[in-house]
Order: structure tokens, then sequence, then C-alpha cells
């Protein structure tokens, strides 16, 4: 749990200024620095989920964000909670595949 | 070691997979990284919604710091110590709310839509192009390159630049995002192509047009009764004397034979301005949309001072077309109104001396020539008075969104205009839009008049197109209107509804109708001044006076409504802007009525005699109001629709009530006063039908397509308010970013019209006192914010609809306003 909430705010921080790929760069360290436990993929996923979702409870607690939800939903011809669940989603894919590929690749280059 | 392959494999596959659609666009599809990453992507988009309370932005060649205050209505009060810094501001704050609507109308109005949006609209771009315009613009840059108002035009692109260099990531514009481009750099020229495409809106007739192809139905002379210079009903701008509207009816000549001549007119139309020509329905709805204006004298107001009410009609789009504003340099400039985002200026407003407001004329400003070329296939010259010219030639070649090139052609220009194949002959255009380029310094004057009588001077010298009614009141009690633009002078009879032989220089313009015989009053002995698009001038006063083809219903109304009150008040003039009343009803009712009673009384067994019976007590008790919630508007609009149908059935292309070309209504008026003529007659029944036959036909079979189409009368499928809509779409036609389906009051030809789709109606409204302290009050269906997050996107649309107005603040200086009229504050600073 720990784990995934230090996950979480550095894939937050890194976002904040560095911007969506952030998410895949945390991934990837993540997973090669945990690549003995085989990346952590499930808790780098949740982290990075988590990251971007304390970014979206900032927008929401600085403007309209349900407006905001509503209307891009409408513009996207998507329902809102999905457009939230897909800004979730995302970088949950980034941080599970991210670790993985960064474990396997590591154990294979140590075997190699 | 084969489950560990596939897991690599497998986890390789999707963060490629979603590497790949973080970063790259996917169809219509953005990139998903930019787009969903909360820090910066369209969720950031809820932090940037309101704007700060306090905000600082440096902008580049600021000659001192300027002071923005945005008033509790969203409106910016730009303080400045220079005029060129006050510009700056101007481009700055449009940016900061406008920011996609400048790009998209910019790239529009110089042929450059497929660079966001592909081949789909390349039609469009060839169009723009075709016609010149991007390069009249750029023609106008260079030539006027050291005129005061490019200075300006080049600070106000300081401004927006400054803008689009120090925004944030976060607030990017939603509209951006989506199609995956980003906002271009804004330079002086763009403001020509604004204008530019305001003058392929607004001064092109097609009553040429129309005339031509009517003839080739029922022949010439016909054609030219159908659709007459100058039209039945007059009611002009520039008062004739006269206390009613004057009815010149004559009867119509007969059709006649088919007379083909005039085939080249209508192809040439339809060459250069093919999105104009798109059927016979868009020109009738232009008949009867577009502007009203009106000014009252103090001796007929409540308070003694001069009042003035403007509602330019136009597309309605979000955000809207016009932004509000106030700019202040002590000393030197208060002008408080409305400019278009990319103009460097105000358009409508007032001043703390004056206040101003347009129309349009609707001039025939648009001729054709036939050109004779050195080689059909491959021109490089034309002949002018027997000697050879070089034809100026220019390669257009369009972008796509990956800005590779998509398309390219070949444009040829002689000294007219561009010069296009059409039909197998060279046809040059020439057109008092191509030709302008000096309005924004028009407007720059404008903004400092002291008077109605400056006002109108002002925009004499330096507007050409498009031609604008332009009405002016101040504060000395003085009101005036001008028909202000460039009217060119022609050989012959002045008329430019023929293609002409351009191998003669006498075939050419020699000159332009000077001011003194443009259309115009000042202080007119009965005390107000009109316009709502009628012709002008009364032809029986016009030395020379070509084109117009609005109707006059609007002008009739209105002119109605300022006869019969004295002690006009700004709550008055705020109502008749969305007056229900409507002249073509009052008019055309009655005629209903009498043909169903002469025919009822008649003992005309007809299948649908019920009906009519019916129609006539349904319609007998409508007040001829275009209220919400009437329920016998429904009968009338759909018996004009049979009456049009069936009258004009000459000109008919199809059994589907199609036509070439659709006489206006003051024309099916000016029928009515001949009952026996062979116009009325359906050519398709064995017997001769006259006017009343065929009235009371419309109204009965009006009364049974409303029926089925609107269920039994009278009921909720009958009221107004839930048929007529207005409809404000969102510029790239996203549903959930418009606002549609809007129920409005007003029909066709009320003052606020409502017609055809609802996408064109009162896009800014406007009542100003020119009091001692002057005073007003305005709205527009939109709101100043583009961000559709922005509580600012469509805020003013509820008062809009309701016809209401909202009082404006018009500080002296940047701390005049306090408090809650103080929203927020942004300090520019020069910036190097």
């Amino acid at each position: 749990m720990i784990f995934s909430l230090i996950i979480a705010l550095v894939v937050a921080i890194t976002t904040w200024f560095g911007g969506w790929w952030a998410a895949a760069v945390v991934a990837l360290v993540a997973g090669f620095l945990y690549r003995a436990d085989g990346g952590r993929p499930w808790r780098v996923a949740l982290g990075a989920a988590a990251g971007w979702a304390l970014l979206l409870v900032v927008n929401a607690f600085s403007g309209p964000f349900a407006h905001v939800a509503s209307t891009l939903g409408g513009a996207m011809s998507l329902p809102a909670p999905a457009l939230v669940l897909m800004t979730l989603l995302f970088p949950a894919l980034l941080g599970w595949s991210g670790a993985i590929v960064a474990a396997e690749l590591a154990r294979i280059g140590r075997r190699v | 070691m084969m489950p560990r392959a596939l897991r690599l494999t497998g986890a390789l596959v999707l963060f490629a997979g979603a590497l790949y659609v973080g970063a790259r666009r996917i169809g219509p599809a953005p990139a998903l990284g930019g787009f969903l990453e909360p820090a910066h992507g369209v969720w950031a988009l809820a932090r940037t919604a309101a704007m700060p309370r306090a905000a600082n932005a440096g902008v580049i060649r600021l000659g001192a710091e300027v002071r923005v205050v945005y008033d509790d209505r969203a409106v910016p009060h730009i303080f400045a110590a220079t005029e060129e810094d006050a510009y700056r501001a101007l481009g700055y704050v449009v940016a900061r709310d406008r920011l996609f609507q400048l790009n998209l109308q910019t790239l529009a109005a110089s042929g450059r839509l497929t660079e966001i949006a592909g081949k789909q609209v390349l039609g469009l771009d060839r169009e723009m192009r075709g016609l010149g315009l991007p390069r009249a613009a750029e023609r106008s840059g260079a030539s006027q390159d050291t005129a005061t108002f490019l200075r300006y035009g080049r600070a106000y692109a300081d401004g927006v630049n400054s803008y689009i260099e120090s925004m944030p990531a976060s607030e990017m514009p939603l509209e951006f995002r989506l199609t995956g481009t980003t906002p271009m750099k804004w330079s002086a020229v763009d403001s020509y192509h604004l204008f530019n495409r305001m003058g392929y809106t607004l001064a092109y007739i097609a009553v040429e047009t129309e005339r031509a192809a009517a003839a080739t139905r029922v022949g010439a002379l016909a054609a030219d009764a159908l659709f007459p210079d100058a039209t039945p009903i007059q009611e002009p701008i520039q008062p004739n004397g006269q206390k009613v509207a004057r009815f010149d009816f004559h009867p119509l000549p007969p059709p006649g034979a088919a007379d083909t001549s005039g085939g080249l007119v209508i192809a040439a139309s339809k060459a250069f301005l093919g999105s104009h020509r798109d059927g016979n329905t868009s020109v009738d709805e232009a008949r009867s949309l577009a502007s009203n204006n009106w000014a009252v004298a103090p001796s007929r107001s409540a308070n003694g001072h001069a009042l003035l009410a403007g509602d330019p009609h136009l597309e309605l789009t979000l955000p809207s077309i016009w932004y509000e504003a106030h700019i202040v340099v002590p000393g030197k400039l208060d002008v408080y109104g409305v400019t278009i985002p990319g103009a460097p200026a105000m358009i409508i407003g007032f001043n703390r001396d004056a206040a101003w407001t347009f129309t349009n004329t609707g001039a025939d400003v648009v001729d054709y020539y036939a050109e004779k070329v050195d080689n059909d296939m491959r021109p490089s010259k034309y002949e002018v008075d027997g000697a050879w010219r070089p034809l100026e030639v220019r390669v257009e070649h369009y972008l796509g969104t990956r800005g590779d090139i998509i398309a390219t052609d070949t444009m040829y220009y002689t000294h007219r205009g561009p010069m296009r194949h059409v039909r197998d002959r060279w046809l040059s255009m020439r057109w008092t839009v191509l030709e302008g380029g000096t309005e924004t310094g028009a407007f720059y004057d404008v903004a400092k008049a002291k008077s109605a009588r400056e006002v109108e001077d002002a925009m004499a010298k330096m507007y050409r197109a498009p031609a604008q009614n332009m009405l002016a009141a101040d504060r000395a009690g003085h009101i005036a209107i001008r028909s202000t633009g460039r009217y060119p002078l022609r050989p012959g009879d002045g008329k430019g509804n023929v293609i002409r032989d351009g191998s003669l220089s006498a075939n050419d313009w020699h000159g332009a109708l000077p001011i003194s015989q443009y259309p115009q009053s000042f202080d007119p002995a009965q005390g107000y001044l009109a316009s709502a698009n009628q012709q002008p001038i009364d032809p029986r006063d016009a030395v020379g006076w070509w084109g117009g083809d609005y109707d006059p219903w609007r002008a009739l109304h209105l002119n109605t409504l300022l006869r019969a009150d004295s002690a006009m008040t700004p709550e008055t003039m705020r109502r008749f802007q969305t007056d229900p009343g409507s002249a073509r009803a009052d008019l055309f009712v009655p005629s209903f009525l009498q043909a169903a009673e002469r025919v009822i009384q008649s003992g005309n067994n007809a299948p649908n005699r019920n009906s009519l019976i019916e129609a006539r007590e349904i319609l007998g008790k409508w007040d001829r109001r275009y209220t919400k919630e009437n329920t016998q508007a429904v009968l009338f609009e759909e018996a004009m629709r049979q009456l049009v149908r069936r009258t004009w059935d000459e000109l008919a292309t199809d059994s589907s009530g199609s036509r070439v070309a659709t006489p206006s209504t003051a024309v099916l008026a000016e029928l009515l006063a001949d009952s026996a003529s062979k116009w009325w007659d359906d050519r398709v029944t064995s017997q001769v039908e006259q006017r009343d036959d065929i009235l009371a036909l419309s109204l009965a079979a009006a009364m049974d397509r409303a029926r089925r189409n609107h269920g039994e009368p009278g009921g909720k499928g009958w009221r107004w308010d839930g048929l007529r809509h207005a409809n404000i779409n969102h510029m790239l036609r996203l549903k959930a970013l418009s606002a549609l389906e809007l129920p409005v009051q007003g029909g066709p030809s009320t003052l606020s019209p409502s017609y055809g789709n609802g996408t064109e109606s009162a896009s800014w409204r406007m009542v100003v006192d020119l009091g001692p302290e002057i005073q007003a009050w305005t709205t527009y269906p939109g709101g100043q914010s583009g961000n559709p997050m922005s509580a600012r996107y469509k805020d003013r649309i509820p008062l809009w609809l309701n016809g209401q107005l909202e009082a404006v603040r018009i500080p002296r200086d940047a701390n005049a306003l306090t408090g809650a009229q103080r929203a927020a504050e942004l300090t520019l600073r020069p910036r190097q």
C-alpha cells in the first residue's frame, strides 16, 4: 500500500512538471528497481492511476470539475464517468505494462 | 520460460500501444496522453475556467503598464497610456478569451481550413482563394504599410502573440486539443482576412442571378418584374417625406417564352460564389433575415435625449462573433462596444459623445467581364483596347493537416480581379470587397468622434466594403444615417446585371458614387431614423441605385412602431427589438381571410371545403403576433409556403417545390392587387385559377398539412415555441458545446426574425441613451469566454432569449469599479 502511495505521489509530481509520459518513465524505473519482485506491476498500476486521480482531485477543488466532465464527455460522445475511467486506466496501463517490461528486460539483461 | 516470454511480449505490446495512443492521434481521436493528463490536459480546463482575481503578464513592445479591469459581466476595461498600448492590450485579452475563434476565423477567411480539417473542406478553401480574398488581404497589408491603422493592427498582433507565447499549457483551449492543432502566430494581415470575410458574407447580392435564372423559365420581361431593382413597397431608409409606406403596385407582365441568354451570368455566379448559390431557400431566407437599427431625436424621447438601438443579425455561433470591451486612453480615447475577435478596433458601440451601429446595405457591387486571352488553355495575357496586358499568375497551395500539399490551383488575375474559366469563356470578376482595406482606419476615427456627423464623415472617408447603413446619434441630440460604402459607377445604364466585354476599358468602372449621392439623412423632420436593410433610398429620389434584395416587412413594422410613439424610452427601444408583430402577416392574413370568405360564400363544394372553413376560423382569431404561446402562426406560415409554391409554379424545377428562383414576398404582395393575373393560374389543372382560388386552396392545404404534422389545432404541437427555435452552433458544430433548440419569440419578418434552421438572428443588441452621461444596455447570444468550461461561455443566452438587456458599466478610470462590480484585474507589463 505504501509502495503504491509513493508511486502515486511520484507520478503526480512528475506528471505535473513533466507531462503524461512521466507515468511511463516512473513505471519503467519502478519495474527495474523491483525486478526481483517481478516489477510489482499491479501496485505500480494502482499507484499511477492514483497519481492521476490525485491530480484530478486538485482540478476538482479548483474549478467546475463536474461541468468539465459532462461537457468533455458530450464533446467526445462519451458518458462523463467513462472519460474519468479512461483517464485513470491510461496511466494504470502504462504503469502495469511498463513495470513488467522493465523487470523482464532487466532479468534478460542480467542473464546475458 | 514460456509464460515469462508471453508476459513480456504481452506487456511490451500493451506498453508500446499505450505510448502510441498517448502520443499520436488516431483518426479524429486526440493523442490520449497529453489530452487526458490531468495536470495540463483537458481536465486542467477546470482550473482555468474562471479568471484569476489578479494576474500579471508581459506583452512585447508595450510602452507602459496597462491595467485591465474585468467587471461582473466579464467585460474587460482597458486603461492604457497610448492608443498603441491599448490595442496591444485588446489583442491580448481577446486572445485570452477567444484564441481558437481567432484561429478558425482567420483560417476560414484565408482559405486555409484544410490545415486543420483536411480534404473535406478543400471546396471552401478553393472558393475563398478563387475569389481572390487572401490575395486582396495581403495586398492591402503591403500597400498600407505605413498607415496609422496598420500600426495599431501590428500592436494588436503583438498582444495576441504575447498571449500565445506565454500561455500555460493548462490554458490551451479545448478545441485545439480536440483537433490536435496549435495556435498560429498572428499578423496584422490576418485582420484584413477577417474584414474580407465579412465582405464575403455581406456584400454579395444575387438579384441579377435570380433574375437570369427566372428568365430561363418565364422570359426576361417577366423576370425583370419578378426581381425588380426597386421594391414595390417603399419605406426607404432616407426619409422620403411620406407618413406611411408607399405601395408601388403594378400588374406583373405574364410569363413569357424562356430566355436563356443570362445563362452565363448564372454560371459565373456559381463559379465564383458557389456557396452563396446553394439553392433558392437560402436566398429566400436571406431576404427575411439581417439587421435593424433606429434612433430617435430628443423631440421623440420621453427624457429629451437622443436614443439609439441596434441589433445586427448574423450567423449565431458559440463563441459569439462579438466580444464586448471598453478602451480608455486618457485624453485621447474612451470607447465602449463590441469588436470581432481578430479586428483590432471597436466595430459597434459608443464613446462619451456619440453612439453608432450598422445594418447591411446590400447594393450590387460585383460585376463580371468576358476577357479575351492569348491562349485559351494557358493564358498569360489578356486584351484591353487592342493591347495585350500580362495576367498576374498566382499558384495556390493547399496544405493538409500534416503540412503536406494536398492540392494546387493556378489562379489568374486581370486588373479587375480574379479570372476563371466558365462555360468555355474566361470571365473576370470585379468586386468592391477586393478593393477595400482601409475599413479599420475608419473605426479608429469613429471611436474618437464627437458627434453623429463626425461618425458619418469618418466612415465615409475610409470605409468601402461591405456597404453599411451607418446610424449615429450624439449627446447634442443629433441623429444621422448614411449608407456608406463604395458604389461603382458603371458605363451605360449603370447597372451591373450583365456580363460586360472586358476587351474594352470603356466598360470598366469609372469611379464611385460621390458621397453626396449616398442615401443619407441628418436630423430629419420626422424625428427618427430607422433601417432594417430595406432599400435605402426611394427610387423617385435616387440619382442611381442598384440592388437591395431584402424584404421590406421589418422596416414597415419598425416605422409603424416608431410613428406611433413620440415619447420613446430606452425600455421601449429594447422592447421593439423583439416585438412579435409582423407587417407581412398584417398584409397577407386579411387576403387569406377574404379569399376564404369569398370561396366559401360562392358555394364551391371543393373536397377541402371543411378544412378551409376551419382554417378561416383559426386564422381569424390570430392577433398576428409571433408570441411563443400562439397556436395560429404555424397555420399562417404553412399557408404562405403553399401560396408561394402554387403561385410561382412557373419557376418550379420539379414537383418537390424547389424553384430556379423565388420572388420576394413583397412582389407576391404586389401580385395580390391583381386578382386575375395569369401568374395565379395553376398550370397543372384544366381550369384557370384566380387569386382567391389559389389563396383559398393554399389555406385549406395548409390546414390539412398542419393537422398532419402537428396534431389537432390549438394543441401543444401548434405552439410556436415548440416549432421555432434558435440554434447556436459551436464553431466546430459540436453538439455538446452548442446551445440548440432554444424557444424564441418572433417569426419570419418580425424585427427579431426566426426563420429556416434558426442559425441566424440578432448577434448583438444594444440600446444607448445619449444623455449628459451616456448609459447603455446590451447583450448577445453567448458569453465573453470562448472556454466551454467557463461559466461565461454562454451565460448571456437566457437574457437574450427573453429579449432582456443588461446595463453596462462605463468606468472612467481603473479604480472606478469596486466591490462586486470588479471581477478580476490583469496587469500587462512591457516584456523584452
